[in-house]
């Protein structure tokens, strides 16, 4: 089958030629239009730019493919009927072969493993089959036109194909979805299943991983196929630029998304949700982008699944969506959406927590928004599973967006719901997504250095409430500080909550965004009492150079390592005054094991509690230990955690607060407190302000 | 308080009168005064110097045997503090009393009775963080304090606020995507003794 074209002299064009590009692009190549132009599309959201307007062709450009030897594109000009191949200008040169061709080519490419370039047309005519060209300028066969297999043996309704990068084989899927395989040696080819969509794909791509893309002309929609899989399924990946006319190339060894690149938004839910690339995560193209949710948007080059979120880099972004009501089964719920720009306002719920959104979870459909403030009504099924649950909303100025995929503008924002059995009242101190700060020295029962940084939290705390009973409760934080080596735990007592009223089995416990599941419902108490950690340095690592976490000077920064949640629901409601309930009664706990004060003889462990200040202890702890050192507690009085002066070993303060640098005394950093203590808490109630205080004497990351 | 009338049912009225409130620090209820803050954060909104006579906010706190305190004076001047202060160089010399209980926050009661209007709101959410541009509250309904459905236009409750929370918004929402709900300010300033919406 094979038909060699004897080679002729070569001649170039008069043009000077083109530099090869600097490097192997990760973007994908579109050719469109009549004369043609080049357009550079990222494959990961279907956006796309223009690339040249001028390539100098007079009319159709088509079947290029590009050359990782020499890093340009090489294709097939209609109206000269000849190779041409284009560099760092972007423009074509043509290159004269070593038999003329008076045919026209729409489906071509360049083989990784070897220096060649192939291209396909199907028919019975002599000019259509598989033909070769080589490219290497040192070889004999350099511009050689050679026929592989003629067109009617190889009859496929395919538009353009792509190398493998590993591998010396094409892949192409033809217009009825069948995917096929060709051995460029000799045209053999097989089909290899059905991917499942129909369309006339006319650029077809290579990843470095082996992964296949291709671009449907009509709607523009990016399809996804993994070839590693028993069944090679088309994903919808991306939502790229629609054509009558297209065909692609791309470098098959660079990475879709550039190492380093910041120009995509992604979600932060959970991946069974579909959130990374890798998993064809929700993600959009935010550079140029002019539609998107709330003030805010940013890009990252991956997803930050758990225990990272997307609040936590960059800015926080999540900012386009609000929960106004709270969420119960068989009720409507409010939301409110704040789009810039205009676009369409995609959103799901996963209501029954299979870690999917399914599409009968599809709450808003292309919604289109203008800007501004939107109010929406959502109903929730009364099947809606309580509990914590996730919900993912995009908004784009295009339709069509899924749950998965990249879209070429836009944002996406993944958040963490609630849905309530029954109709709740919810209240939080001292806000759903505010702090209150907890500080502790831990030399208890000896005096502290007041640096008040030994065990600094912040804190919050929440409660459910059906019918004035109290339903569940909430205690949530993040620790910002050990600067102490003493090894401690920290807990919470809830008095008045009995632990048999406590639904332990469906207890929400989770550090760092990531199931715990080992029950935080400490044995041996009337009250009850939830450890959060047994140990506080098991979640946290000094930064380098540093003893302590987040607390020294001169040495490394360390980002927050240690996140806490607890959900915790009650058999049945319970009566409760709410306004005993608020802060509860956090204390931190010697951890068993490890040695403290020379005061003890051995490890304290358990029975060593440190509360805030007159707060009882638990039952665990050895009442003993009180009144000894500088502690001044008298039970009877009902007197505990203080010194001789009054003093405590533990803080609440009222914001998210900024803690001293290890060994910088508290009135140093925080000159009011002394006002606020010696009035007794009349006057400087807000000492604990940043404006009151002195800024270079407080920890700064 | 403040009280809800018929005249003041339609958003815009509503809207303008809490307006008023915060901006001129008098309305509807509680003392008046001249406070020119505007309700931009709760942060920075101090107006004035609590007397010592203050009452204390009426709920007791927690369960610990505590001192109640009332909210922040930030505008108190660092240095009036210092003079008012016995001279100490480190925190180990200060003395408290041993009810004094170090706490930055108060209880604030709340009251709302609006089942008299026309159309009476189906939901309450409490919220101190928001925006203020005149006219409109921007309130960031993903930080409340408080959401509740109401029965019949009626909520009696409990807030725990931080010493420095001074001013607060709740929103009165209707189950209608075509409905912008009623907003009602608090601030200490005017209604120290509770949050009260007739």
């Amino acid at each position: 089958m094979r038909k060699l074209m004897l080679a002729s002299s070569i001649v170039m064009t008069a043009n000077a030629w083109a530099g090869p590009l600097e490097d192997c692009p990760a973007e994908a190549f579109l050719i469109q239009g009549n004369p043609s132009n080049l357009y550079a599309v990222d494959l990961s959201t279907g956006a796309y730019r223009s690339i040249s307007t001028d390539t100098g062709a007079q009319s159709t450009l088509n079947a290029i493919g590009f050359s990782t030897h020499d890093n340009h594109f090489y294709g097939w000009d209609k109206a000269e009927q000849t190779l041409f191949r284009m560099g760092d200008d972007y423009r074509v040169e043509y290159m004269h072969l070593s038999s003329p061709l008076n045919g026209h080519y729409y489906v071509g490419d360049v083989s990784l493993q070897e220096n060649a370039y192939y291209m396909y047309r199907k028919g019975h005519n002599e000019l259509h089959g598989l033909w070769r060209i080589g490219l290497d300028p040192d070889s004999s066969d350099y511009l050689t036109v050679e026929r592989i297999v003629d067109g009617s043996s190889v009859y496929l309704n395919i538009y353009d194909f792509a190398f493998h990068p590993d591998r010396n084989e094409i892949y192409s899927v033809d217009s009825r979805g069948n995917l096929w395989k060709i051995d460029p040696a000799n045209g053999s080819f097989q089909q290899l299943g059905n991917v499942g969509v129909r369309g006339t794909f006319g650029a077809v791509y290579f990843d470095r991983d082996g992964k296949l893309y291709i671009s449907r002309n009509k709607d523009g929609v990016i399809f996804q196929i993994d070839l590693t899989g028993a069944s090679a399924s088309a994903v919808e990946f991306a939502q790229g630029p629609s054509s009558s006319s297209n065909d692609g190339a791309r470098c098959a060894i660079a990475p879709v998304v550039p190492v380093g690149s910041q120009k995509i938004d992604f979600g932060d839910a959970p991946d069974s949700y579909g959130t990374i690339l890798a998993s064809n995560g929700a993600r959009h193209n935010v550079e140029g982008s002019t539609v998107y949710m709330g003030a805010l948007v940013d890009g990252e080059a991956q997803s930050y699944l758990a225990p990272d979120s997307d609040d936590g880099f960059g800015v926080d972004d999540e900012d386009g969506i609000q929960v106004v009501s709270n969420l119960t089964a068989g009720n409507q719920a409010i939301l409110r959406s704040t789009i810039k720009g205009s676009g369409f306002l995609n959103g799901w719920i996963d209501f029954n927590k299979n870690g999917r959104f399914d599409e009968s979870e599809h709450i808003l459909v292309d919604e289109y928004k203008t800007e501004g403030q939107h109010t929406h009504l959502v109903d929730i099924p009364l099947n809606a599973k309580g509990g914590e649950t996730w919900a993912r909303f995009r908004v784009s100025s295009l339709t069509g967006a899924q749950p998965t995929g990249g879209m070429p503008d836009g944002e996406v924002e993944d958040h963490k719901l609630t849905i309530n059995a029954a109709s709740i009242t919810r209240q939080y101190y001292p806000s759903e997504a505010g702090y209150v700060t907890l500080a502790f020295e831990d030399l208890w029962p000896s005096r502290g250095d007041y640096d008040l940084n030994d065990f600094v939290t912040h804190y919050r705390t929440g409660i459910s409430t059906v019918n004035g009973e109290v339903s569940s409760i909430h205690i949530g934080g993040q620790v910002l500080a050990l600067g102490a080596t003493f090894h401690n735990g920290f807990a919470v007592q809830i008095d008045n909550l009995l632990p048999e009223q406590v639904d332990v089995a469906n207890i929400a416990f989770e550090i760092n965004r990531e199931t715990i599941n080992r029950s935080p419902l400490e044995s041996g108490h009337t009250s009850a009492v939830f450890i959060v950690a047994d140990d506080l340095w098991n979640y946290v690592t000094p930064a380098e150079g540093c003893t302590f976490y987040r607390t020294e000077k001169n040495c490394g920064e360390s980002p927050i390592q240690f996140t806490y949640s607890l959900e915790i629901p009650l058999i049945k409601p319970v009566s409760a005054d709410l306004s005993k309930v608020g802060l509860y009664k956090p204390f931190i706990f010697a951890t068993p094991g490890f040695n403290r004060n020379s005061i003890f003889d051995s490890p304290p462990g358990r029975d060593l509690e440190i509360h805030l200040k007159n707060n009882q202890p638990s039952a665990l702890a050895d009442p003993a230990l009180l009144g000894r050192a500088d502690d001044r507690s008298l039970p009877n009085a009902e007197i505990y955690y203080q010194t001789e002066n009054g003093l405590p070993w533990a803080l609440e303060i009222g914001t998210e607060w900024q803690h001293p640098w290890e060994y910088i005394d508290l009135i140093q950093a925080y000159p009011n407190f002394v006002d606020y203590v010696q009035s007794e808490g009349q006057s400087s109630k807000d000492w604990y302000l940043p404006s009151n205080a002195i800024q270079s004497e407080l920890y700064n990351d | 308080m403040n009280r809800l009338t018929e005249k003041t049912k339609p958003n815009m009225l509503l809207t303008f009168a809490c307006a008023n409130m915060l901006i001129l620090g008098g309305c509807a209820g509680g003392g008046g005064g001249g406070s020119d803050a505007g309700p931009t954060t709760a942060m920075d909104t101090n107006s004035h110097t609590v007397a010592s006579d203050t009452p204390t906010s009426p709920t007791p706190q927690d369960d610990s045997p505590t001192v109640e305190t009332v909210p922040a004076e930030s505008d108190t001047p660092q240095n009036d503090a210092e003079e008012n202060s016995i001279m100490v160089s480190s925190t180990s010399e200060l003395e408290s009393s041993t009810e004094f209980a170090f706490s930055t926050s108060y209880n604030l009661p709340v009251s709302i009775d609006v089942s008299e209007m026309a159309e009476v709101p189906e939901l309450l959410v409490i919220c101190k963080e928001f925006d203020f541009d005149g006219e409109r509250f921007d309130i960031r309904y993903n930080d409340c304090i408080l959401k509740t459905d109401l029965v019949d236009g009626v909520y009696s409750g409990s807030l725990k606020l931080t010493n420095d929370t001074r001013m607060l918004v709740a929103a009165l929402w209707y189950y209608n995507a075509g409905k912008e709900p009623l907003t009602v300010a608090w601030s200490y300033t005017d209604q120290p003794e509770g949050f009260t919406i007739r």
